[in-house]
């Protein structure tokens, strides 16, 4: 006779659960209510078949699901064995991604938190190790029996859920096997890109697994490149403002017949003449008469040296005419 | 308290006004005869007859002495150790007889010259020899201790307005501060926008693009985006394009809103803010006449400037008033007559050419003539300086009831230019000029500046390509941006961040985003991952960076204000010295107004960053 249950997390707890749906060997449906978010379980003879989710179109990957709500206290529960909630959950998926509900609940919270780690460090779940050579004579009699069976299932296609599966045991210990054979240089194992569910997880905790310093090399080079490319003088920046001929920035250039064609030059030089003018006014007030040349004006502090020439280093023109004065910038 | 104190200052005036009037009649009469006589064949016969011809033209004068070197030669000292009191009393005394308001020359010379006194002594004689000098103002700020400071630069300030240097010169400043404020302030929060938003938008697309790649280096594909506009020649106005490509699509809708402000606010400032600052900045040579006209309210006219207003002079009021006023302190009331004639001072009813032709009549001894020219300029705007004269002349006339109501009139007009023209009145030969409305001459030599190739210039290290050359471009590219961000943006919010822990929370890694986080229970936020970088660096960060704050505290406006507000402040410390030269009018007021100004804008950045970390708390 199959009962339908129902209750909360805090007191059956999703590992107990689990236990339960193995033991009794049952099919149907498992719906767990977490923060208002409905996940729906297929159960086929005490295994998980799928998972489908209400938040979303997409069905979310088995164990991560498993590895989240398992640490969740807060939330109900439905387990109702003659009913398999919605056309998503489907059979087919027993045989890429079904997990024995038993495996699961033995496992414990607390060893689901071991097993998502351990999965993080191999590479993830959906990773494959391929057997990196022949075994030296002598060399598996030398390793632990479960080891030597793992051994036996890599091929390089299997993904490390497909080893758990069919060698029928404890997924630790098929990752202790593999660390084991791994140890010994008799598998290699290969990185899953980074849109597996597990590092995808893992990149919310700051982490980018699946990836090597090769990548990031790859990634960046061409970036770095560019801002080389960027950065170097001339190349988008003007060397200098106001410097359409590309002199660079290495000082005044002194060649007085140059032609210019720089319009702020121009007016920067024309307002330096206004103020060369008024120190001119100033000076013939203080003095009582107008300098000889326009040098006695910084020589007497009125303006500065600096002054005398635009900024390209070309003076200005003054003359003196009785009681009047010329005074004209360098670009005329 | 108030009344018992305007009558006292009335009472005064007047008495002060009586004798010394008197003395300004007869003595400008005795001074302009010998030239009438000369120009027009009789004494005072000007106020009837009209001259067709310019009489100089015909008639050889004698070579005029400037007005500036009038002034110089009052200055010299008539004895070893004079004090400089007593030589610039002389001076200002000199300038009132030409009517000459503002000696800026004579004020410049007194501010350059470091070996005539002390700064205080210097700085005082300025003012009294120019008083709309703001550079005068500026140096006795500066040179006052205590409590003078705070008065002289408030006047200082308000004559960077009445002048036209000093006008033009921080106009062209002000509008480059404000180029560069909005360009860089919008510029950075785009920037710290896209970084902020990159890890998100580098996660979302490693699930809507094919391929293996991870995070890492879809940030660095959508850095290479960001940063290959710049790369293509469109420099730092490409980085800002980059910046709204790589943020648009995965900023929120209040986030987005402001993208778009601060992307549009860095288009003004390339193009009509950096427009306007060019203009300015080729406006003060743009237009000689213009200048000249200053100049000769000022100080005076060299030859070749009198040449150009004389060649304008028929079609320009202004060019005759300059014309007329430099011929008048010059001695040549003929050649003055001539000018305003031109002007048809008789039927105008501007108030500048009819002050000037009462000075003109009054200089000529027609003190009556003048009178009447006196209260047609006051009819035609109520100046205190109109009612002065007017009061000058009634009072040589001893004509007590007109010159008390003068006086009434000049008070209630404006109490401190009576003040100070009272003072400026020296020895009472005071017949004041108005000089030509600072505003029109502003308005003229913007309307003559041509400043597109000073832009040019000026917006080349904003980028060198065709997104800064060309506005249309700009406009229709930042359209395209819009349009598409938009469109890509459209309920592409995949993940978020916790705003708890910082771990990402994504629909498609098996946690909704708008749930609870599956680590921490905290309820989700939209926070960037950089927020946990942000935390451990977040006492630093979060107030040396502008606009950082407003984007954690999800108060992107406040954000964009304070990187503004933060260049702005900038630009405006880097810039205080003038984007051009300046021509000895602002002086030291210049900077320093630039400097407050800059300390106002940090204070205004560190108020926006204390709100948003407050609203954070």
């Amino acid at each position: 006779m199959s009962l339908m249950l129902e209750g909360t997390l805090v007191d059956v707890g999703l590992c107990d659960l689990l236990h339960l749906v193995a033991r009794e060997r049952r099919s149907g449906g498992l719906r767990v209510t977490v923060d208002g978010v409905t996940w729906r379980f297929g159960l086929d003879d005490g295994r998980l078949t799928g998972v489908a989710c209400d938040a979303g179109a997409e069905r979310p990957p088995l164990e991560p699901t498993l590895l989240m709500l398992v640490r969740h206290r807060r939330g109900a529960f439905r387990l109702d064995p003659g009913r398999v909630d919605g056309p998503e959950v489907e059979r087919e998926t027993a045989a890429a991604s079904g997990i024995d509900a038993e495996v699961l609940a033995s496992a414990g919270e607390q060893e689901l938190v071991r097993l998502a780690d351990r999965l993080r460090a191999t590479g993830g779940e959906s990773s494959r190790p391929a057997r990196a050579g022949f075994p030296a004579a002598g060399q598996l009699e030398g390793l632990e029996p479960d080891a030597r069976a793992v051994f036996a299932l890599v091929n390089g296609d299997r993904t490390i859920s497909e080893l758990v599966i069919r060698s029928r045991l404890d997924p630790l210990d098929v990752l202790d096997a593999l660390d084991a054979l791994a140890a010994g240089s008799l598998v290699r194992l290969s990185r899953a890109g980074s849109r597996t569910p597990l590092a995808t997880l893992a990149q919310g905790s700051g982490r980018a697994p699946g990836t090597t310093w090769r990548d990031g090399i790859a990634a960046l080079l061409p970036l770095t490149l560019l801002l080389g490319w960027l950065v170097l003088p001339g190349n988008v920046f003007p060397t200098r403002a106001g410097d359409p001929f590309g002199t660079g920035g290495g000082g005044r250039d002194h060649d007085p017949f140059r032609i210019r064609d720089d319009a702020l030059a121009a007016a920067r030089a024309a307002h330096e003449a206004e103020r060369l003018r008024a120190a001119l006014e100033g000076h013939r007030f203080a003095e009582g008469r107008l300098p000889e040349r326009l040098a006695a004006l910084a020589q007497k502090g009125y303006v500065p040296v600096a002054a005398l020439t635009d900024e390209h280093g070309r003076p200005y023109y003054y003359a003196r005419r009785g009681d009047e004065f010329v005074l004209l910038a360098p670009e005329r | 308290m108030a009344n018992c104190l305007q009558r006292r200052v009335r009472r005064a005036a007047g008495a002060l006004c009586l004798v010394p009037g008197v003395v300004l009649c007869f003595s400008a009469g005795a001074r302009a005869a010998p030239d009438l006589e000369r120009v027009a064949g009789r004494p005072a016969t000007i106020a009837t007859e009209r001259v067709s011809a310019r009489p100089s033209a015909s008639q050889p004068a004698a070579a005029p002495v400037a007005p500036v070197v009038r002034l110089a030669r009052a200055f010299q000292p008539r004895a070893a150790g004079e004090p400089l009191s007593e030589r610039v009393a002389r001076a200002r005394a000199e300038a009132s007889r030409m009517g000459m308001w503002n000696a800026e020359p004579a004020a410049r010379g007194l501010l350059l010259a470091d070996g005539l006194g002390s700064d205080v002594e210097r700085s005082r004689a300025a003012v009294l020899l120019a008083p709309d000098l703001p550079a005068a103002w500026g140096a006795l700020a500066l040179a006052s201790p205590g409590l003078g400071f705070g008065p002289a630069l408030l006047r200082g300030l308000a004559e960077m307005e009445r002048n036209l240097d000093a006008s033009v010169w921080w106009r062209a400043t002000a509008w480059h501060v404000l180029a560069w404020g909005l360009f860089a302030g919008s510029l950075l929060f785009l920037v710290v926008s896209a970084i902020w938003l990159a890890p998100t938008a580098a996660h979302d697309l490693s699930h809507r693009l094919p391929g293996q790649l991870p995070a890492h280096a879809w940030a660095a594909v959508l850095a290479s985006v960001g940063i290959l506009p710049a790369a293509l020649g469109e420099g730092l106005a490409g980085l800002a394009v980059g910046a709204l490509v790589v943020a648009l699509p995965w900023s929120t809708r209040r986030h987005r809103a402001t993208l778009l402000a601060a992307g549009a606010a860095a288009l003004a400032a390339v193009h009509p803010v950096t427009a306007e600052s060019g203009r300015w900045i080729a406006a003060l040579r743009a237009d000689p006449e213009t200048v000249a006209i200053r100049d000769a309210d000022v100080g005076g006219l060299a030859r070749g400037q009198r040449t150009r207003l004389e060649a304008r002079a028929p079609q320009d009021p202004a060019a005759s008033h300059a014309l007329a006023l430099w011929s008048k302190r010059v001695g040549r009331l003929g050649d003055a007559q001539h000018w305003l004639d031109l002007a048809s001072v008789d039927e105008s009813t501007n108030p500048v050419l009819l002050n000037d032709a009462a000075n003109v009549r009054l200089a000529a001894g027609d003190s009556r003539a003048a009178i009447d020219f006196y209260e047609r300029a006051a009819h035609a705007r109520a100046d205190a300086a109109i009612f002065f004269n007017l009061a000058q002349v009634h009072g040589s006339r001893i004509e007590l009831t007109g010159q008390e109501d003068a006086l009434e009139a000049a008070h209630a007009t404006s109490e401190a230019t009576l003040r100070e023209l009272l003072q400026l009145r020296g020895d009472d030969r005071l017949a004041v000029d108005l000089p030509w409305p600072v505003a029109d001459l502003r308005a003229r030599l913007a309307r003559a500046a041509d400043g597109r190739a000073v832009a040019a210039a000026l917006r080349r290290p904003f980028g060198t390509g065709r997104l800064v050359a060309e506005p249309l471009r700009a406009c229709g590219f930042l359209l395209l941006i819009v349009i598409l961000g938009s469109a890509l943006g459209r309920g592409r919010i995949e993940s978020r961040v916790c705003g708890a822990c910082h771990a990402r929370r994504c629909g498609r890694c098996a946690e909704r985003p708008a749930g609870a986080c599956r680590l921490c229970g905290a309820s989700g936020s939209a926070a960037s991952p950089l927020s946990g970088v942000a935390r451990s660096v977040r006492p630093l960060a979060l107030r040396l960076v502008p606009g950082l704050a407003g984007l954690v505290a999800r108060m992107p406006f406040l954000g964009w204000g304070a990187a503004v507000a933060a260049a702005l402040a900038t630009a405006a410390w880097v810039e205080r010295a003038g984007v051009v030269p300046d021509p000895l009018a602002a002086g030291a007021l210049g900077p320093l107004a630039f400097t407050l100004v800059s300390a106002f804008l940090v204070a205004c950045w560190a108020g926006s960053t204390h709100a948003s970390l407050r609203s954070l708390r």
